[in-house]
Order: structure tokens, then sequence, then C-alpha cells
């Protein structure tokens, strides 16, 4: 459940302000968003890089869309779920939340599925995909000119999404996103696989200190 | 330890099916000379395989024809129906596919490792066509050229007052939501309108952020409204066509497409182009996050017609001004027959009318390829 390889490090964008937040009392913190917007690599900064967690015992515990026994895992001060995609997985995390101290979820459910755990006590929710700046400041930074419209459009037809956005990037090769998206519209087609099997790849988070990743831009979304 | 079964492709015309050359009579002898293997099961199957050329392709395979038998002896011959030979399928090697036609033999002589088999190319003939010059992503995909002001001055007066509307409301909207952001920001918690300072946990939020991100949306939202309008300056359709398109036919361009502009239209030129599309998958993406990319890359573009006109007055028949005659000769010669393995993946062909305009957004009309003949392709 938890083998991964490893990819190769990638610049975090703190879009989501998270560096700022302050989770010591926080018991569940959940990133939804479609796949490919950066739930993971989130999860990973919270791992590796926030004061209230790194250094401190903590748990990554990849799912496979699978439920799985959470009796063993206890006294953790952060256990990572990645991901949570089924309603019959939850019972799972209620157990981890009884056992540890928080507990951090990337997730495909509803937001609605989480609200009984907010008897646990303090609750975060994230949403990954709805940031178009993140992906301004991605083509800006790899140099690819683009107009607010056209990232509107890529946002609005794709969500806010890295890899969808470098899918389009890699075929269109050498055009601005206006272009790209023009082309892609037109020529292809892009499909989320829903694969059983997969080799779990754990995020690898390069430099985080560079001065222009780390103004939050997403509008806090929390649920009320 | 390695089994030496062979496939041999060989005509025999004598035993060939009546009335069908130039392929009758193709027989694959496949040859397994090692005697462990009488008595297994095999399969003789003829393949039309496209393969993408990329680091994680997703290829696809059609079986054109299926013989199962049980090995007897050393050699066995098998007929090829005519139909898998009546296509004309041809090896082809382009910049993102390659398509394969092969005789594949597979003796199942393993319960659990790799079977003994072979794969052996079918005898086909090799299809030449010329070589192509154009530039075909700047011939199949002009870039579009257009002036914001002029393209909304040409729509009809009923969409350019809902753009005028929409601007002014959307104006209203935003300028009313940032208002209400910088009151929010500003006030006693108590006393905000819309947006709140602190979120549901108690931390403390910005309401002019919110009231930025909303304004964001609503201007994305204005914009995609009116670019859906600037396209309604004419009506541009396709005709439709009667009979079969054929290397000889002559065909006048005023019959292909009918279109009328309500605004002057200077220095518009109107092309006919064609193509081969290349289509396939590759994956990219990692983990749970996987995407199959469907791609379609035209290669060998064929310009077929080009007339650039000075003037075509507003409410004037477009086609007035483009009869020509035009014929799509140079695409047969040019272009690859179609060889399509499934919707995805494979050989198409593809043609459009494009009319195009420095100062208005550019239409594109692709054309029905139902029209062609496979065999047309094929000719000298």
């Amino acid at each position: 459940m938890n083998a991964a390889t490893e990819q190769s490090p990638i610049l975090f964008d703190d879009f989501l302000g998270l560096e700022g937040e302050d989770f010591r009392q926080t018991r569940l913190i959940v990133f939804a968003g479609i796949s490919g917007s950066g739930k993971s690599t989130a999860l990973k900064f919270l791992c590796d890089h926030h004061p209230a967690f790194s250094g401190k015992p903590r748990r990554w515990i990849w799912t496979m869309g699978k439920t799985w026994d959470a009796a063993r895992i206890r006294g953790n001060r952060l256990v990572v779920v990645d991901e949570v995609s089924h309603p019959r997985q939850l019972p799972a995390v209620a157990r981890l939340l009884k056992q540890n101290q928080t507990v951090a979820v990337a997730s495909h459910l509803k937001p609605a599925w989480f609200w009984p755990f907010r008897l646990a006590g303090r609750y975060r929710h994230f949403l990954t995909d709805h940031d178009c700046a993140k992906i301004a400041r991605h083509l800006t930074r790899h140099g690819i000119s683009h107009t607010a419209a056209a990232v509107a459009e890529f946002c609005r037809r794709h969500g806010a999404s890295y890899v969808d956005l470098d899918c389009i990037l890699e075929r269109h090769p050498d055009e601005s996103l206006d272009r790209a998206l023009h082309l892609s519209l037109k020529l292809d087609r892009l499909t989320i696989e829903r694969s059983k099997q997969w080799i779990p790849v754990m995020p690898v988070i390069g430099d985080t200190r560079k001065p222009f990743e780390r103004a939050p831009t997403a509008v806090p979304i929390l649920i009320l | 330890m390695p089994k030496n079964v062979d496939t041999l492709f060989s005509f025999d015309p004598e035993k060939g099916e009546a009335r069908q050359p130039p392929h009758a009579g193709l027989r694959a002898k496949l040859i397994i000379p090692d005697p462990e293997l009488i008595g297994k099961k095999a399969t003789f199957t003829i393949k039309r395989h496209v393969g993408v050329k990329d680091s994680r392709p997703v290829h696809d395979t059609e079986e054109m024809f299926k013989h199962k038998f049980t090995v007897r002896g050393g050699k066995v011959t098998v007929p090829i129906p005519h139909h898998v030979l009546e296509d004309h399928p041809f090896q082809y090697d382009g910049e993102q596919i390659e398509i394969k036609c092969f005789g594949e033999l597979v003796i199942n002589d393993k319960l659990i490792r790799k079977d003994t088999s072979v794969q052996k190319d079918l005898p086909v003939e090799a299809l030449q066509k010329p070589a192509v010059n154009n530039n075909t992503d700047e011939l199949i995909e002009p870039k579009d050229i257009f002036s914001f002001s002029k393209n909304l001055m040409a729509i009809p007066t009923h969409h350019k007052i809902a753009t005028l509307g929409l601007l002014i409301v959307g104006l209203v909207v935003i300028v009313v939501n940032m208002l209400i952001g910088v009151h929010d920001e500003f006030s006693p918690r108590h006393a905000t309108y819309f947006y709140s300072q602190v979120d549901s946990d108690g931390d403390s939020s910005s309401p002019i952020v919110k009231a930025l991100g909303g304004c964001g949306a609503i201007g994305a939202a204005i914009w995609f409204a009116i670019r859906r309008q600037l396209r309604k300056y004419m009506t541009f359709n396709l005709k439709p066509i009667t009979g079969s398109i054929n290397r000889q036919s002559e065909h006048t361009v005023s019959d292909l497409v009918h279109g009328v502009s309500r605004t002057d239209l200077e220095d518009v030129t109107l092309r006919i182009v064609a193509c081969n599309m290349e289509k396939g998958k590759y994956v990219r993406g990692s983990g749970s996050n996987q995407r199959t990319v469907s791609f379609s890359t035209p290669v060998r573009g064929v310009l077929l017609y080009s007339k650039k006109v000075t003037l075509i007055p507003k409410n004037q028949p477009v086609e007035n001004y483009f009869r020509d005659s035009m014929s799509f000769e140079p695409m047969f010669k040019a272009l690859y027959p179609p060889s399509e393995v499934s919707e995805s993946h494979g050989l198409f062909i593809y043609w459009e009318v494009q009319l195009i305009h420095n100062d208005f957004v550019d239409q594109e009309l692709a054309g029905d390829t139902a029209h062609f003949r496979r065999e047309d392709f094929f000719t000298a």
C-alpha cells in the first residue's frame, strides 16, 4: 500500500496558502479536485514542509481505490490518505482520526460526505482545481505566452489541472496557450484514465522558497 | 529453445477465386518443423496494426482474418480469403503512426510462459506517393487574425444589443461586486453585506480577494459569450454533394458552399484544402492522474483551390464570387488512401473549406469524406 516510485522534483506553487495556515488544532484536512490539480503535491508539502507536521511522526497511505486496515496506524502526528474515491473508504478515515492527531485526505468525493467528521473537531476543506492564477503562473514560469481568456477557457474545459495543461502544450509545442488550446479542441481529445492497477508516484517538491510561489491566489472555499 | 516455425506467403492464381485479380490465390504456408508441436492448438491471424510512435503508446489492431486449427504435420497451407486483400492493405510509416499488415502464427504450447509464435509481413505492394512540401499545419489551421471591434460591428443588431447588454450588465455587476467587497473588507464583522470576514472555522478571510475572484469569473463568462457571437457576421455552409468525387470529376466551387455576409467582406480568401490525418493515442501522467491523449495529426497537406476576392458586398451570396472549376485530383495523387483500424487509430482523409479574412473570425467547414472511393487513391 505504501510502495511508490518518485517523480522528478517540481516547483511547488502554494496557491492555497498552506504555509500560512495554522493546522495545530485541525483534525481533518481534505483536498478535493480533479486528478492532476495538485492534491498529492499539497499533501506532500504538508508532510515535509509545513511546520505543524514536518519532522514529526507521519504515515502515508496509498489506498489504490480500496479500503485498508487502519487498526495498527496509530499515534501519528499526521496520517496522509491518498486518495479517497468511494464512501466505503470513509469508516477507515474515521478510525484513523480516532487513533491519530491529524488526518489529511486527497478526495474525489463530494464535500458533504465529510460533514459528519466535523464532530471529531476542526476541519479544513480545500479545492485544488478552481484556481486559474496558478495555471497562469505555471505558463509564465515556462515562458509560454497566454491571454487571461485562454487561461479561463482552459480552466472551464479541463479544470485547473497541471496534467491536462502539460498534455496540451506537449501536443502543440512552441505555440501560445491560446493557439495550442484552439488546435487541441480541433484535433485532440483528453480522457482521464480510470485504471484499477497503477503505480503510485510520490511527488517530490523541489525549491519551495521562490518568492513568486508564495502568495496564495486561490479564493478560499470553505464548507460552511 | 527456438522452434523455427515460419510463415511463407505465395500466390497461386489458378487456385484463387474467380474474377478477383490481382490478389487471387494468396496462400500462407505455415512451417512447423518441431514434432513436439503436433497435436497443439494453433491460430493463424492476419492483422492490421497501428503502432503509435511514442514512449507511452496506445496501439490498436484489427483482425482481418482468423484461422484456428490443430497442428497435424510440419506444413499447413491456409488460403487467405479475398476480402483480406480487396481493400489493398499497405504499409505506412508516418510522423506519429505506422501501419503494418502481417500474418501471425501462434501455437498454444505453453501453459504459463509465452506461446511459440512468428509474425510475417503480408506481401502487399509498396505504395509510394509524391513528396509534399506544403506546411500542413499552416494549411489546415491558418492563424486566425481578426479585429474585435470590426467583428462586433458586423454581427446582427439583436446580437449586438445582446452583447452590449451583457457588457453593461457585467460591468455593473463587477462594480457592485467590488464595492460590496471593499465595504465588507472595512466594515465591522457584524455589518458586512455579502462577504464574511471569517470562514466557517473562525479564521480571517478577505472579502476583497473573494470579490476579485467573482469579478474574474464574471469577466470570463462575458468574454466567451461575446466570442460565440463573433462568427455570426455571416452564414456559411456546405451544400450537399450528389454522387461520388473521383479523380476525373470537376466541381464548381459555388456548388460546394453557400453563404451570405451581413457586412462587406474585403480581401477575403476562400481555400479548399485536404490532408491525411494520422490518428492514435498515447498516455501521459502518472499514478491515478493518467490521461489518454487521442491525437489527430494533419500530414501531407494539399491546397486544392485558393482564390482571393477584393470585395464581396453584404447580403450577396458568397458563392457567386467563386464560380471556378476545381478538381480533387491533386488530393488523390498526393494523399495515402484511408486505412482506418478504428475510430481512434489509423490514417484518415480530411478536407475542409476555409474562408479567411483579416477583420473577422475565419470560417471553416469540414467536408464529408464518404464521397471518395478508396480505389481512386491507388491509381496513378
